[in-house]
């Protein structure tokens, strides 16, 4: 009993840290419309900052983590100029966002790669666990969990509540013809970047403090994070945490009791009946 | 076939011929113009639900990697390798007639995940019945034939897959794959069936990628999960036919060739830094290309005269 309440505790885990990733991906996406190939490697450039810079800098993590937000906030702000997203929006727009975000992909791996050749995390062991009877619960992880929670409650709260929430709800069922009534859509572009690379630094941040990343793994991050959108759907933040949750749950079970192996196949094989599902009855 | 189309053709067959010639006497260049033609077929095939289909298919390296397990296994189970390509083309067929149920009726970035998942499913399945397929090992075998074999069989192929694709761009497959791409249900009002093309589609695109991965075993005499499944051998027709031009005449072939020249020119003239500025290749091309080389050099497929 207790083992499987530590499994389904391990999976809720790394279920919100999934969850959490994913958020800043499905906001470009919904808002956008774009697939940002880049995004699972920002992510993995924030932990690796992560575990270098405490040493370097000699700074707290506890200061690091919303510093590094606020950082890869700020750079998809600047990164995503007006003239650029312009240019990217006319003709073949999804090709070229695409091409770009790909290449930035290649551009960010191959630095990476150079700087952090091996493995690294920050991986603070020093915390006591919590013991609640006979289960374990480790505090940095369940922090992850309180941060996932926090971010998709107040993305969600932000999208239902503030104005600008509005405007992009307003993008995201009318498209380009907001333009009509005189919403800048190049303005709402940047601000739906920098909000995504925002999460893409804190999920980033906080991944370091558990697990060792490596940049070879920005693509397969980008891909589990894409695919938890669109399962999920789009400007749906508690949503995403909850499908990214499912996600943890669903392979720590699987990888008990089929073995680890096969948990990915299982995976898969249950994202393709959602999508079936959700194709049938017409919400795709 | 008119005698303007029979030049057309002819000339770079005689040229494909005279290069496979030279390649065979020029083991390096044999092997750049094996990847060149490799890259050339799998961005061919792409190009029909990728192109004209209007679809991001991420997962047509799956049926690459099929044919080529299919091949390798049949291979060792004693056939001989003519026999092994065809049969994977046959495995191809037979996996795309599979998965186009849940795979056709899906459109957009639907489409493109549960193509994507569909490649790492079959990766993981490969890496987990060892027993069969080698694992994590891959599979070894022995030496089948030498390059006076399969770099013509290849060059046979790339010259098969170019003749369909260009012998299909003007046709009334093409502008009912392109209808049902730009609206599925004005397609469907005017009579086009928009499962039944793309599931055409599908399985010719699937059949030749398969053909494809069933001469991999005999080139290299060794397959493994990165070589067949691996995410870069899926992206690379996908950027391929993104930088060339998608569903253009001349887009795919421009596209392989610049994309494994480049390759090509990194790796072996700058060496450092070789995977950035292939990126950076990438963001050049998508910013100042919006419509790809085929769009620079304003190369379209003409209109097809109106049927009377």
């Amino acid at each position: 009993m207790i083992a499987c309440l530590q499994i389904t505790l391990g999976g809720l885990f790394i279920g919100a840290w999934y969850g959490l990733a994913a958020i800043g991906l499905q906001f470009i996406l919904g808002t956008t419309k774009k697939v940002h190939l880049t995004y699972g490697h920002l992510c993995l450039l924030a932990a690796l900052a992560m575990s270098s810079l405490p040493g370097l800098l000699g700074w707290s993590p506890v200061f690091l983590i919303p510093a590094l937000a606020l950082s890869f906030f700020c750079l998809g702000w600047l990164a995503h100029p007006r003239a650029l997203f312009s240019k990217l929006n006319r003709g073949g727009s999804q090709r070229s966002f695409l091409l770009v975000s790909l290449g930035f992909a290649l551009v960010f791996e191959d630095i990476g790669s150079r700087i952090w050749a091996l493995p690294s995390g920050l991986l603070i062991t020093r915390a006591t666990p919590w013991h609640l009877g006979s289960l374990t619960i480790p505090v940095i992880k369940s922090g992850t969990f309180a941060a996932g929670l926090a971010g998709a409650l107040t993305l969600t709260l932000f999208i239902r509540k503030s104005l600008w929430g509005k405007a992009f709800r307003a993008w995201e069922t009318a498209g380009s013809e907001i333009a009509l009534v005189g919403v800048d859509q190049a303005g709402l572009g940047k601000k739906a970047m920098a909000i995504g690379f925002g999460f893409a630094g804190l999920a980033g941040a906080l991944l370091a403090l558990s697990y060792p990343v490596s940049i070879q793994e920005g693509l397969d991050t980008t891909l589990k994070a894409l695919c938890l959108a669109v399962i999920a759907g789009t400007l749906a933040p508690l949503r995403v945490l909850g499908v990214g949750l499912l996600l943890g749950v669903g392979e720590g079970w699987i990888g008990m009791l089929a073995g680890s192996q096969w948990s990915p196949v299982l995976s898969y094989a249950i994202f393709l009946t959602i999508l079936t599902w959700r194709n049938k009855s017409g919400r795709q | 076939m008119n005698r303007s189309k029979l030049q057309f053709y002819l000339i770079p067959g005689i040229l494909l011929i005279l290069i496979v010639v030279i390649g065979r006497h020029h083991s390096y260049a044999g092997l750049l113009l094996w990847t060149f033609l490799l890259q050339g077929i799998l961005a061919l095939s792409y190009d029909f639900l990728g192109g004209y289909g209007g679809e991001l298919h991420l997962g047509h390296g799956t049926f690459f990697g099929i044919g080529a397990y299919v091949s390798a296994l049949m291979i060792l189970a004693g056939l001989p390798w003519w026999l092994s390509i065809v049969l994977a083309g046959l495995g191809g067929f037979l996996a795309a007639l599979a998965i186009s149920p849940v795979l056709i009726p899906l459109q957009g970035g639907a489409f493109s995940l549960a193509s994507l998942v569909f490649l790492f499913l079959f990766h993981s399945l490969s890496r987990n019945l060892s027993r069969l397929t080698g694992g994590v090992d891959g599979l070894s075998l022995d030496r089948v034939t030498g390059m006076d074999i399969w770099l013509p069989c290849v060059a046979l192929l790339f010259f098969l897959c170019f003749y369909i694709h260009d012998s299909l761009a003007d046709s009334k497959f093409t502008r009912e794959l392109k209808a049902v791409a730009e609206d599925r249900e004005a397609a469907a009002l005017c009579g086009v069936s928009g499962q039944k093309i793309r599931t055409e589609a599908l399985l010719l695109g699937s059949t030749m990628a398969a053909l494809a991965g069933g001469i991999l075993p005999i080139q290299s005499s060794y397959i493994s999960l990165q070589s067949t499944f691996g995410l870069e051998v899926a992206l690379a027709p996908v950027v391929i036919v993104l930088i060339g031009g998608p569903g253009t005449r001349f887009g795919a072939l421009s596209g392989a060739l610049l994309y494994v020249g480049l390759q090509e020119w990194i790796w072996t003239g700058i060496g450092e830094w070789h995977l950035a500025l292939l990126g950076l290749v990438f963001i050049l091309s998508g910013v100042f290309l919006p419509s790809g080389l085929a769009g620079l050099f304003k190369i379209q497929t003409k209109p097809a005269p109106v049927d009377r």
